[in-house]
Order: C-alpha cells, then sequence, then structure tokens
C-alpha cells in the first residue's frame, strides 16, 4: 500500500515538473515574439532617426523639409517624403476600395450561400490565391495588368508610361489583398453563432436580409481583421510594386494614368548597391511607414466601431 | 433584386469594357508622336553612373524620368512604350524585348566597335598591380602576375568576364592550359595566399567572376574591398601602398590619368570594356543616330517631345 502510494508521489512531482517545463517554454517563446517587434522597432529607429541628428557622418539633414517635401531625388541628395506618403495611402486605400467588397461578397457566398462542393472549390481557390509570392504577382502584372493599361489608355486618348500607372499599382494591389481579406471573412463568418440567424428567419427576415444584417453585422470584427491585414499588405507589398508604379520623383499623383512611387518601392529601388545617406534614409521612410500603417489600421477601428453600431 | 439586377448589367457593361480594350486598339495611335518618356535606373546603379558620366548629366536629369528597377526592367519597359527612351547595357537581348539602339555619332554600338574604340559610349576596365619586388612576398607577386595573365589572355578568363557584362573578344584567347605552364608557382599550395584587390566599384561584377573560376583553378583565396576608381593607383602604387589599405591589384572604370604613373606597376592594362546603349521603341523610327548634345537633351528635359527630337 506504501509503495503504491510513493509511485503515485513520484508520477505527481513528475507531472508537476512537466507542467513547469511546458510553462516555461511557453513563456520564453512569446517572449522572443514580442522581443522581436520592440528589437526591430528600436534598431529602425536608432538607424532611421540618425540623419536627422547634429552629429550625423554624412551631413544632418532637415527633418521638417524631409517630412514636408515633393521631391524625391537621390543624384541631388534631396530627400521629400510627403507625396510618397500621399501616394502609399492613395494606392493603398483605393485597392482597399476595389477588394473589400468584393471580398466580402464572395465570403459571404462560400459560407451562406454556394453549395457546398463549389463553396469549397473557391475556398481553395483563394488559399492558393494567398500563397502565391508577390514577385509572382509582380511578373503577372507586368506582362497583363501594365499591356492592358496601355490599352485602354490608348482607348482613351491618354497617354501613359507604356502603362506603368497608378491604376496598374491599384488593380495589382486589389488582387493581391483580394485573398487576404476573403479567407479572414470566410473565417469571421463561418464563427458567427446560428442561432443568431435562426433568430432572424423565425422574425421573419428573408435569406438576404439576415444575411446582410445579421451574419455580415456579427462578422464585423474578424471582416475588419481581414481588412486592416490586407491594407497592411498593400503598404507593405514593395516588390511587385517598383515593376509597375514608374517610380516618379515628384507628386503626389491623382491621375490614374500617371505613374507614381510608393514608400516601400523607394526603400527598395537600388538599396543592394547604395551606401551613405542614401542607406540610412531609407531607414527613415521605414519608420515613417510604420507610422503610416499604425494610424490607417486605428482609422480602420474606428470605422468599424462606427459601422453598424445601431444594429447591434 | 434591383440591387442584384444593378450589379448584373455592371458586371456586363465592364466586361464590355475589357473586350474593346483589347481587341479594338485603334491602329493610328501606333505612331510615335508627341512627350517623350525618359527612363532611367536608380541612383545607386552602376551603369546610371557610367550613362550620367558619358552624357555629363549628373544632376541634370528631368524630374519626370520613370525611373525602373534593373537593366532587364529597363529593357521591358522601353519595349512596351512607343514613346519611350531608355539606356542599357551592351549585352542586352535587344530584339526579344523590341527595342532598337541608337547608332552614336554614326557608330553602331556591336562588341566589335567597342573593342576598337570606335563606339564612344563605352569605358575601359582598367587595372595595374603593385611594383616589382613592392609584394609582400615573391610567392604573392607570381600569384598576382599569373591572376593578371589569366583574366587578360585566358580563353577561361575572358568567358567568365564576358559571362559577366564585360566586352572582350573571348575567340581570340589562349587555353589556359597553354599559359600556366608559363607560372610554376601555382604548383605550390596556395591555399594561404590571399589576393587583394580594390579601386572601382564598377568592375566588381566582372572582376569577382575571373576571381572565383581563378580560385576554382587554383585554391587561392582573394578580397575584395572596392570603393572607387581614384583608389585603385593610391592603394597599389601612390599615397596609401605601404598603408593598411594597401592592395595587390588596384581597377578604375575609365583610362588611368596622366598623374596616376601605372607604367611603374608589374602590370597594367584593360582586362575589358563596358559599354551602354541608348535604346528605343522597335516602332519609333524618328530617331536612328545620336550624339552627346541630343541625348543630354532629351535627359534634361530641354527636348520634350519626339517631333522636337527627330528635327
Amino acid at each position: 500500500m506504501n509503495n503504491l502510494s510513493n509511485e503515485y508521489k513520484k508520477l505527481n512531482i513528475f507531472k508537476t515538473y512537466q507542467d513547469l517545463f511546458f510553462k516555461s517554454l511557453f513563456f520564453v517563446s512569446a517572449v522572443i515574439s514580442s522581443l522581436m517587434i520592440i528589437i526591430i522597432i528600436l534598431f529602425i529607429a536608432q538607424k532611421g532617426i540618425s540623419p536627422f541628428l547634429s552629429n550625423y557622418q554624412y551631413g544632418q539633414q532637415n527633418i521638417a523639409s524631409f517630412l514636408t517635401g515633393m521631391v524625391w531625388r537621390q543624384d541631388q541628395a534631396i530627400y521629400g517624403v510627403a507625396f510618397i506618403i500621399i501616394n502609399t495611402l492613395i494606392s493603398g486605400f483605393a485597392s482597399l476600395l476595389v477588394a473589400f467588397p468584393i471580398s466580402v461578397l464572395t465570403a459571404l457566398f462560400v459560407v451562406k450561400i454556394a453549395p457546398k462542393p463549389i463553396g469549397n472549390l473557391i475556398e481553395s481557390a483563394i488559399e492558393i490565391l494567398a500563397s502565391i509570392p508577390s514577385v509572382v504577382y509582380g511578373v503577372f502584372a507586368v506582362g497583363f495588368i501594365v499591356p492592358f493599361i496601355q490599352n485602354l489608355a490608348n482607348l482613351l486618348r491618354i497617354q501613359t508610361a507604356g502603362g506603368s500607372s497608378l491604376l496598374a499599382v491599384i488593380l495589382l494591389l486589389s488582387i493581391m489583398i483580394l485573398p487576404t481579406i476573403t479567407s479572414i471573412s470566410i473565417t469571421a463568418i463561418k464563427a458567427v453563432d446560428i442561432d443568431l440567424e435562426k433568430a432572424s428567419y423565425a422574425l421573419g427576415a428573408s435569406k438576404t436580409q439576415t444575411n446582410f444584417k445579421i451574419v455580415l453585422n456579427s462578422a464585423k470584427s474578424g471582416i475588419f481583421a481581414g481588412a486592416i491585414l490586407g491594407l497592411g499588405r498593400a503598404f507593405g507589398e514593395a516588390t511587385a510594386v517598383s515593376m509597375v508604379a514608374g517610380n516618379k520623383m515628384f507628386g503626389p499623383t491623382f491621375n490614374l494614368f500617371d505613374i507614381t512611387r510608393t514608400m516601400t518601392s523607394t526603400m527598395l529601388a537600388g538599396l543592394k548597391e547604395t551606401t551613405g545617406l542614401d542607406y540610412d534614409i531609407r531607414f527613415s521612410v521605414g519608420l515613417v511607414l510604420m507610422g503610416v500603417i499604425l494610424i490607417s489600421n486605428l482609422a480602420i477601428n474606428f470605422v468599424k466601431n462606427r459601422i453598424g453600431k445601431n444594429h447591434a | 433584386m434591383k440591387f442584384f439586377r444593378l450589379m448584373i448589367i455592371g458586371l456586363i457593361l465592364s466586361l464590355g469594357l475589357v473586350g474593346c480594350a483589347t481587341t479594338d486598339a485603334p491602329e493610328e495611335t501606333n505612331k510615335v508622336t508627341g512627350t517623350i518618356n525618359v527612363y532611367t535606373r536608380d541612383a545607386s546603379s552602376g551603369t546610371r553612373g557610367a550613362f550620367d558620366e558619358f552624357i555629363e548629366l549628373k544632376d541634370k536629369l528631368t524630374v519626370s524620368a520613370i525611373e525602373v528597377t534593373g537593366n532587364g526592367d529597363m529593357a521591358v519597359k522601353v519595349g512596351e512604350d512607343l514613346n519611350g527612351i531608355g539606356y542599357v547595357s551592351l549585352t542586352t537581348d535587344f530584339a526579344a524585348n523590341g527595342i532598337t539602339p541608337l547608332k552614336y555619332k554614326g557608330v553602331a554600338a556591336t562588341e566589335e566597335n567597342v573593342i576598337n574604340k570606335s563606339y564612344e559610349l563605352a569605358r575601359p576596365f582598367e587595372f595595374v598591380t603593385r611594383a616589382s619586388g613592392n609584394f609582400s612576398s615573391e610567392d604573392q607577386e607570381l600569384v598576382t602576375l599569373a591572376f593578371v595573365d589569366f583574366i587578360l589572355n585566358s580563353v577561361e578568363g575572358r568567358e567568365v568576364v564576358h559571362a559577366a557584362g564585360g566586352i572582350v573578344d573571348v575567340d581570340s584567347g589562349t587555353a589556359w592550359n597553354t599559359l600556366k605552364v608559363n607560372h610554376p608557382v601555382l604548383s605550390k599550395d596556395l591555399s594561404k595566399v590571399v589576393l587583394k584587390t580594390g579601386g572601382s566599384t564598377s568592375v566588381e561584377k566582372t572582376l569577382k567572376a575571373a576571381l572565383e573560376a581563378f580560385q576554382a583553378l587554383t585554391s587561392v583565396q582573394f578580397e575584395m574591398n572596392h570603393t572607387g576608381s581614384s583608389d585603385g593607383f593610391k592603394r597599389t602604387l601612390g599615397s596609401e601602398k605601404d598603408s593598411a589599405n594597401a592592395i595587390d591589384i588596384g581597377f578604375a572604370s575609365r583610362y588611368f590619368k596622366a598623374e596616376e604613373t601605372v607604367s611603374l606597376g608589374a602590370a597594367t592594362g584593360i582586362y575589358c570594356m563596358d559599354a551602354i546603349v541608348v535604346v528605343v521603341n522597335d516602332e519609333n523610327t524618328l530617331l536612328s543616330d545620336s550624339n552627346k548634345e541630343l541625348i543630354f537633351n532629351i535627359f534634361s528635359g530641354a527636348i520634350t517631345t519626339w517631333e522636337d527630337a527627330s528635327k
């Protein structure tokens, strides 16, 4: 008897140690992943702020003219980021405007309307779309979207730079963020409590009314999380965008058929070959980009909280 | 239901637009008229550096230029843009991209014309070694001279330089097996010997290819530390030849100047040429020849329409 209880005690101690071990393993993983963001921000900030300090080795830059400048010319060492911020916001939000409704309606179709086999087929097609590397999108854009826009411009008697344009960037980004928003919306819509829908039907609502007023509204939080991720991808996309943007040296660009320049394509262009101020200033652009993304996310959250408030 | 009907009509309308755009592009827009679209590489590109130098365009490029991401990107973009003009390296496949190279001062851009120096949008990749007897050891000098022989005269050396974009006559080279008997030092164990190179950054791509090929044949190590053409002479024979910056072979992507007395070196010469070609779209028949003034005026924005450029 005594022997048995000893065995039991041993097992218990082992279990306690096991728990403790895994607890600390999880804790360490959590610390590492959260430390990464702090390390990245600190590193970018330290590099990005350095050109504006008085002891900068390549000559102190004026932060006001950096933030308000409308010209970006590396050859003359003129670095103004204001028009690039505006261009990035325009292309990002315009592509969100195109992709968001399509994505949400697709998700609704896949989950609530389509017969199961068709829904599954579309869902896996979207998942494949989400996993395509961005440079493949870039090649597609150069080979298909750009010539298409050139033809469109010819038809409208507008001159373009061979099709490289703001419109090309918007179309490209719309296609790229479509799967991101759709797949997250699908997850969100699937998670909506079926009782809510049943209650809606019981009150005499039609299927369409239920889908738009109950399902979408309940899945609002997840759908907007998808929009935030999509916008993040649109702002962050560098490779594909720099292939079709044309990288204009001044701006901002409002004409859909004019060339444009985004923050990521600015950071990427020639990064591997450059040194000195031209290298360091890219970190400053990165810092500004992180600020832009943060503010945009807050703005989307604000919109989310306003939408459908009267239904909730 | 109204909503869905509207959506369907919208869908049909937009499909119609797509159809028009791809099939009914009118013929007459294919003639090159109006604004010149100037294409350029980003400011850190070596090709752009050379182009700016040839045309004396530094800081004067028109602000409405379109920046592309690489040599291939430039070729594709100008090939797609009837109104485009840009510049690429001579090794580019013109026909495949739909671009036409312009003559410069009446001379066609061919490898032959670059090598015989009649095509002027070209620059030499020059090298110079330390003075004889002034190397860190005798083996170091012999190995350096063996490498110089390899990059300068061997078919193998010229081949890798050519593949890396340098313009050199591969066929008139000599097989390395024939040349290497002149370098008995190569039969020693050379895995501790480190060849140090420096000077022009433009030569790095072709030089690295040659050094890697040489390393595969001899097991010699190398160390590249390139900072600019003017340091090529300085660090082998000039003011820094005995400093920590000292190197075995210095490079310049221009002709050595008269005050750079490279004849003091154990070996000096041009191992390949680098050439740049101004290109326009295949449909553009307005221009076939060019000169420095015309190119400068187009790229600086003084001439903005094809009508003015072809006058």
